[in-house]
């Protein structure tokens, strides 16, 4: 059964009492919250979710709710439990998805190390991935969230996940954070993207979530074969530029931008290594997402 | 962050004076080719460093066997190293001031 399947109603109340146990790719949540933005958030953006009311094994258990005290009644807070156990400081009441979603991020990223896990966006065509790691800022998200848009599957927007036995590309889509300008941006490029309610005054500024394209969340277990790493970088009127990049240099990067690397030891060494040895590795700087979309339709068709 | 005392120049100093240099004992170095660009990975501390030829020509020199400054500036090969005996040494110092800096290497006391 898909979140689709279910009502808002039925959906926000399952949520409310014991719980709904969401399939995001190979990772079973199980969430409990009486938060209405949130399940409206879930109902939007996990449509296409497989969403049950039971669930023999849940890898995550993650409530949020608001914190105990007067906080309840005055400037409401939102707690991310996990566990029951609270990782993070509470936020401002009008952003308790957007910390649903940072909160998955932490869940994933820190309890399964099993994969080598980049901070980047991983988008593919043909069965061959692109990967686009990068610090904060950088346009990854905005990048990604416009390929995907454009045909190229999503496999994630904030987790590179490589399998470190055979060096494939894990797909682990979920919905794309867009921040500030990007939002208006992808708006305005892809009018059928289906964005959520933007959460104000984050640490990030205004941030909102896009709803994976239709297909990618149905194809989550078709796994990529990595065939480029780009560092993209956004520079405000500059034409588009593709430089090759040295491997040595890739390889730093993405040792800079994984999660668990030094987890991993000599394991994250060689899965990493080998990553770069089979890919093409470019830096990448734009202003026009159009001229983007040219760009990596080139790098797909190999005339690139 | 904490602030440390910085030991560089003092180990340098020392190095002057004819000290041996060797790798951080117990723990491999995990190479990786590019052209002229090395990647290594010390399993000591978990950290990954690029190095070019002379570089790692001169830590697999330090894998081997304790050496000094002078030992390895007379061993490198003239191919990577270009200039007097007095600029190659001088070369060498800094490149074991770096190694030191990142817990590559250790004087051997």
């Amino acid at each position: 059964m898909k979140v689709s399947d279910w009502s808002y109603r039925d959906l926000a109340g399952a949520m409310a009492g014991d719980g709904v146990f969401l399939h995001l790719g190979p990772f079973v949540t199980h969430l409990r919250c009486a938060i209405p933005l949130v399940a409206e958030g879930v109902h939007a953006l996990y449509a296409d979710y497989r969403c049950e009311r039971q669930a023999a094994f849940a890898d995550f258990r993650v409530r949020l709710g608001p914190p105990r005290g007067v906080r309840r009644w005055y400037r409401s807070q939102v707690l991310f439990y996990f566990d029951d156990w609270p990782p993070f400081k509470p936020l401002p009441y009008n952003q308790a998805f957007a910390m649903f979603e940072w909160g998955m991020n932490w869940c994933i990223t820190s309890h399964s190390q099993q994969h080598l896990m980049l901070h980047g966006a991983v988008v593919e065509k043909n069965g061959w991935g692109a990967m686009l790691p990068g610090p904060p800022g950088s346009g990854k998200s905005t990048l990604c969230a416009a390929l995907v848009n454009r045909g190229w599957r999503l496999l994630s927007d904030e987790l590179t996940v490589v399998r470190t036995d055979d060096l494939l590309l894990q797909p682990l889509p979920r919905p794309v954070s867009l921040k500030n300008r990007s939002i208006e941006i992808i708006a305005e490029f892809a009018p059928e993207a289906k964005i959520g309610t933007p959460a104000r005054d984050t640490d990030k500024g205004t941030v909102a979530h896009m709803k994976p394209p239709p297909g990618c969340v149905e194809q989550a277990d078709q796994l990529a074969t990595p065939a480029w790493l780009v560092l993209p970088k956004y520079i405000g009127s500059a034409p588009p530029v593709l430089t090759p990049l040295a491997k040595g240099d890739a390889l730093m990067q993405a040792v800079d931008n994984a999660f668990n690397y030094s987890v991993l030891g000599v394991r994250g060494f060689d899965a990493a290594a080998q990553l770069i040895d089979g890919c093409d590795c470019y830096r990448f700087s734009y202003s026009s997402l159009d001229d983007a979309m040219r760009v990596f339709a080139e790098l797909a068709d190999g005339s690139q | 962050m904490i602030d440390v005392p910085s030991r560089s120049d003092e180990r340098v100093a020392d190095a002057a004076a004819g000290e041996r240099w060797m790798l951080v004992g117990g723990f491999e170095l995990h190479e990786r080719r590019w052209d002229d660009q090395y990647a290594v990975f010390h399993a000591g501390s978990g950290d990954t460093h690029l190095l070019n030829h002379t570089g790692i020509e001169a830590l697999r020199m330090l894998q081997r066997q304790p050496m000094t400054i002078d030992e390895v500036a007379e061993k490198l090969s003239p191919q990577w190293v270009h200039g007097s005996a007095q600029e190659v040494r001088q070369f060498v110092a800094e490149l074991i001031q770096a190694f030191d800096r990142l817990g590559l290497i250790e004087p051997v006391t």
